[in-house]
């Protein structure tokens, strides 16, 4: 629906971006092309996952697929941890570049698109709207996760560590079993968003013997 | 997710376009004898309102009105009040025959005068009522926010190249002749003529199953009666037979014209027309068994016109109707005025009374009665038969029995092809078109020892006749759209909740503060 309505999505979309590379310090610590690069990551990183799918899944046997294809979300991690441990980055800010590159990653290569697409066609549709929103949740998510994998090495791998990340790993798979019509799906997402992302910055802050904070001034 | 995403991403490319497209038909575009008549627009874009949401507008402008059939009249009033187009909607099929009255008067009222917007002629489907009902929208003009938010409006959209004038129009009118047993030039001859194209109110809806299918179907079925009566030794009538498909009837006979006067003018065979005692045109002869003989002139007592009515009196009653060619006006209303106006004797056999009937030009044109064309063509089979052997119409009325009948099916087959597509002279043009090569392989069956020969009628350079423009068909997409004043709606409030995003983020410090520690906090 015409290109105001694009606009609209897009900003609704991209600005929360924005607001957080420049306020959490990414920008202040030059870190653009880190993040570049750890979104190269991303993509490369999903490349393979789509190669490893498309071998591997087979329709006939139920379920088979889909749990595979949720699984495979533990790749994400896996990369992910690489990145923060060798992306050069160090002290929190590394699970910022990393946590918020995954996510800005995402939005571009499965949001942009869609938009342009999408939102600029004739008829409305509020799914444009929503996706926007749930892109905005989606960088709550991904920092939860960058945040909670930080404390991977330096912590004694705790059992609530474990289990939050397993259910961040498997939060798609979660989300989609939910009945729900897509409005109050976005609002149990973003409670979710909300109490994981709190949950963890208390675990880290409490977990973190040296008790600083460089990023969240 | 990423997966999920992409394959998402895949079907949002294949549903984007995911809003109603009907096929629309443009009104008719055309000049004729200098006069442009029909609609000149072509495209069109805007929201769709009824008649009744438009009249209680002050201004439509932008808008599209979506109109009933019976809302015709309403068309200057709706335009006076600004709108950008037409759609009008066809009413339901109905297999009433003759078509109604009503309908099509409305789509003669439609050519009372130039229209400037573009108007557009779509087929009744549930997906255009969807779209009545949605545009109908009583006091559409105050202001409603909580309609803002959750309404919305129905987008008519149509885009189409602008139409073209259709370069070096050439009309094809076939002719054939079933020559008689000796010389041909010192046989009399009789023709039998019908036009083969058709005129609606949308070129492309412009089917003429009555005018002028039926007279396609008689005269193919009369050129293959007589063919095996003339391919016979003994049965060899001493008279030729020539059978005319002309192009542009409806376009004031401008194939026939054409025809006729090469016929008077030049000197070689195609001249034995102009020869003829009489020329038969058909038209209109399938919606019921009755017979009307249109002539210009009366006919004398000695004349073999006369003679050639008193053999169909035989048969049924046929009635005279006298219409004297009008030449003040440019217009011809019967075929034989054509033949008459070069001295030519010939009439006009119909079922219709009048030559104003609206069925002759009409899209609702789209039935005939199969059974009362096979009584008419058989009737019309009779007299010939009677007038070339000198025979009693009785007596000849024994040859169309069993083998030689009138085939039902054969009339059938013929109506069924010409009315499966339209047939007026814009789509006739088309270079994918395939009916009249079709009705010439007819011809060329039926017709003995020889082919069917085309005269190519060309409108004049510097004067043309007539001018047709392309672009008859065009598709009309239904679309649900929100208005500007919504997305405005939504930018504001978009730029609300970015505000609190800012505020949270910047004011992070606090979260983070109120999580952190209390002994950590010391040691910061």
């Amino acid at each position: 629906m015409t290109l105001i309505h694009f606009l609209n999505c897009l900003s609704l979309a991209a600005v929360p971006y924005v607001i957080t590379y420049r306020l959490s310090g990414l920008s202040e610590h030059g870190c653009f092309w880190k993040c570049v690069q750890a979104a190269s990551c991303y993509a490369v990183c999903q490349l393979g996952k789509m190669l490893f799918l498309a071998t591997f899944v087979i329709d006939s046997v139920p379920y088979y697929g889909e749990a595979l294809r949720h699984s495979m979300e533990v790749l994400d991690l896996v990369v992910l941890q690489t990145v923060m441990s060798r992306g050069g980055v160090y002290g929190d800010l590394r699970f910022l570049v990393t946590g918020f590159s995954w996510a800005a990653a995402e939005f571009i290569f499965t949001r942009l698109l869609p938009f342009w697409v999408g939102a600029r066609g004739v008829e409305f549709s509020w799914r444009y709207l929503q996706m926007a929103l749930d892109s905005n949740i989606g960088l709550v998510f991904h920092l939860s996760t960058a945040i909670l994998l930080a404390q991977w090495k330096s912590s004694e791998r705790s059992t609530p560590l474990v289990l939050a990340l397993i259910l961040l790993t498997y939060r798609a798979a979660l989300f989609d079993a939910l009945p729900l019509d897509p409005w109050a799906l976005l609002a149990v997402k973003a409670c979710a968003s909300a109490v994981i992302g709190l949950s963890a910055l208390s675990y880290t802050l409490n977990n973190n013997q040296k008790g600083y904070s460089n990023v969240f001034h | 997710m990423g997966l999920l995403d992409l394959c998402m991403l895949a079907w949002l490319a294949l549903s984007v376009h995911a809003i109603v497209e009907l096929p629309a038909y443009r009104m008719q575009h055309f000049e004729l004898l200098g006069i442009t008549r029909g609609s000149k627009a072509y495209s069109l874009n805007g929201e769709a309102v009824t008649w009744s949401t438009l009249s209680g507008l002050r201004s439509g402008s932008g808008m599209i009105a979506l109109l009933k059939w019976s809302e015709i009249p309403l068309i200057r009033e709706a335009v006076a009040r600004g709108v950008f187009g037409v759609i009008l909607v066809l009413p339901p099929d109905s297999p009433e025959l003759p078509p109604n009255e009503d309908h099509m008067a409305n789509e003669f009222a439609l050519f009372e005068e130039t229209h400037s917007t573009s108007i557009y002629i779509v087929k009744d489907s549930p997906e255009i009522r969807e779209a009545f009902e949605r545009a109908h929208r009583p006091n559409a003009g105050a202001f409603d926010l909580g309609r803002l938010w959750s309404g919305k409006l129905t987008q008519l959209t149509i885009t189409a190249p602008a139409p073209q004038v259709i370069r070096q129009p050439r009309l094809p009118t076939l002719h054939g002749m079933l020559p008689g047993f000796g010389v041909q030039e010192q046989l009399p001859t009789v023709a039998v003529v019908a036009h083969y194209d058709a005129f609606a109110a949308a070129a492309d809806l412009a089917y003429g199953a009555d005018s002028n299918g039926s007279g396609i179907a008689a005269v193919l079925e009369l050129l293959r009666l007589f063919s095996r009566l003339y391919s016979g030794d003994k049965m060899h009538p001493r008279a030729n037979l020539i059978f005319v498909l002309s192009g542009g009837g409806k376009l004031n006979y401008q194939g026939t014209k054409k025809l006729v006067e090469d016929a008077v003018e030049s000197a070689n065979s195609d001249s034995i027309l102009a020869d003829s005692l009489f020329t038969i045109c058909l038209e209109s002869i399938g919606s019921k068994p009755e017979l009307v003989a249109h002539v210009s002139k009366p006919p004398r007592p000695d004349n073999a016109m006369r003679k050639f009515f008193n053999i169909l009196n035989v048969t049924g009653d046929v009635p005279m109707v006298h219409k004297k060619i009008n030449l003040a006006e440019e217009m011809r209303v019967w075929e034989h005025e054509r033949f008459s106006l070069s001295k030519l004797p010939a009439f006009t056999l119909s079922s219709l009374a009048n030559h104003n009937s609206r069925s002759r030009m009409s899209l609702f044109d789209q039935r005939i009665d199969i059974s009362a064309l096979e009584e008419n063509v058989r009737r019309i089979a009779v007299a010939i038969s009677a007038f070339v052997y000198q025979r009693p119409a009785e007596v000849t009325d024994e040859f169309f029995k069993g083998e030689l009948a009138v085939s039902r099916e054969h009339l059938q087959a013929v109506v069924d092809f010409v009315t499966s597509r339209p047939r007026s002279t814009q789509v006739l043009l088309e270079k994918s078109n395939d009916v009249v090569s079709s009705l010439e392989k007819m011809m060329n069956r039926y017709l003995l020892k020889s082919t069917a020969k085309i005269s190519i009628f060309e409108p004049d350079r510097r004067e043309p006749e007539f001018v047709l423009y392309d672009q008859t068909a065009a598709t009309l997409q239904i679309s649900e759209v929100k208005p500007v004043l919504f997305d405005i709606l939504l930018f504001s409030i978009i730029v609300v909740y970015l505000a609190v995003v800012y505020v949270s983020v910047s004011e992070f410090g606090l979260v983070v503060r109120a999580l952190s520690p209390r002994k950590a906090k010391k040691v910061d």
